[in-house]
């Protein structure tokens, strides 16, 4: 449910008051970027999709029906925004070989040990992009943001035994994939 | 219930009945060991970092955006845009399609009257309404009585016909005669 002070604020933000918004953003700036952050590795990138959530929030808060809680709401467009940048990247990569030099230039003069975190996490991440959309989504929220199921099941609208289905595929899936890249 | 095992979310009853199981299959076992490593996998990672100050800067460079009224991407639609233009363009396309298809295929879609005169010339049928010469052909005839038998077929000729175009199809001479036999209800 919506807190009460939230469903204030976005009245007073439909009023007019830009500083109800401002409240709102300076509330979940950091959840979202995380979130975003999680399906899109680079800092930059995701910091683009934050802003972008939070300016669509801007955009369509006179359309917030209060349905929903106002995180699962902007939770939703975070998630959204953030696949449809992965589809256009795995676009963009069939016509590019030039990311994957890069990102190996810039692991050269790290130690060791964190050098095969760095290669792990990169391989997670694979393991990650790799999930169908769906599990993706309930992976992210489930793991990273350790969110309830009924909770993820408002965000996603859903049921909770297919998320709870969907969340072990996801780990299954990303612990098949480790394996095989050892 | 695999996943609340490996995490340890198992109440100590629901954890005894999970370990029977285990113990009693070894695909389970593989599984289970499949999802440790996954997690032991996601543990491993790097914590990833923000810049310093980005969390305190993001308000004032967000307004920046905002009330520069900058020209956003495509996604800056309206939600209830994108809810409806979908739908609108599947709809426009249709039609367009539809009307193309009008457009070559008019007889499908008109009266009787219509493909009637799309098988003669323009001059002949006001002759055939006029009486002067006989219907080309039989089909045509019987198309044109059809036409005019309104109480037995229920054809509203001007629901597809306007005036004007009969009378731009047919002459002027040739509706007033149509209109006669519409009255009759009869051609003879």
């Amino acid at each position: 449910m919506n807190h009460p002070d939230e469903l204030q604020l976005i009245e007073d933000f439909n009023n007019g008051n830009e500083q109800a918004y401002n409240q709102l953003v300076l509330r979940y700036k950091e959840k979202i970027y995380w979130i975003v952050r999680r399906m899109i590795p680079d800092h930059d990138e995701a910091d683009d999709i934050t802003q972008n959530v939070f300016i669509k929030a801007y955009q369509s808060l006179s359309s917030f029906k209060g349905d929903s809680s106002f995180y699962t709401w902007i939770y939703r467009i975070a998630i959204n925004l953030s696949l449809n940048e992965i589809r256009r990247k795995k676009i963009r990569r069939t016509f590019s070989i030039d990311e994957g030099i890069h990102q190996f230039e810039s692991h050269d003069a790290l130690p060791l040990e964190l050098l095969e975190k760095k290669e792990r996490t990169k391989q997670i991440q694979e393991a990650i992009e790799r999930l169908p959309d769906k599990q993706k989504k309930v992976f992210l929220l489930r793991y990273y943001e350790e969110l309830p199921y009924d909770e993820i099941a408002k965000i996603l609208k859903t049921s909770v035994g297919g998320l709870k289905a969907n969340y072990f595929h996801a780990v299954k899936k990303i612990g098949v994939y480790l394996k095989h890249e050892k | 219930m695999l996943i609340d095992y490996a995490e340890g979310m198992l109440t100590s009853e629901q954890r005894e009945e999970a370990d029977r199981l285990l113990a009693l299959s070894p695909e389970l076992r593989e599984e289970l060991e499949i999802i440790r490593s996954a997690f032991s996998g996601l543990q491993e990672t790097v914590q990833d970092t923000v810049p310093e100050f980005y969390f305190s800067t993001f308000l004032p460079r967000l307004r920046q955006q905002i009330d520069s009224g900058k020209e956003f991407s495509g996604w800056s639609i309206p939600y209830f845009v994108e809810s409806v233009f979908r739908p609108v363009v599947a709809l426009s396309i249709v039609f367009v399609m539809f009307t193309a298809y009008q457009a070559f295929h008019p007889e499908t879609l008109q009266s009787p009257v219509y493909a009637l005169i799309n098988d003669c010339a323009q001059e002949e049928i006001s002759d055939v309404v006029n009486g002067v010469v006989a219907f080309p052909t039989v089909e045509s005839e019987n198309l044109f009585e059809t036409t005019l038998d309104l109480e037995s077929f229920g054809i509203d000729l001007f629901q597809t016909q306007s005036e004007s175009e009969l009378t731009a199809l047919l002459g002027e001479q040739g509706l007033e005669q149509v209109m006669q036999n519409l009255e009759n209800s009869s051609i003879d």
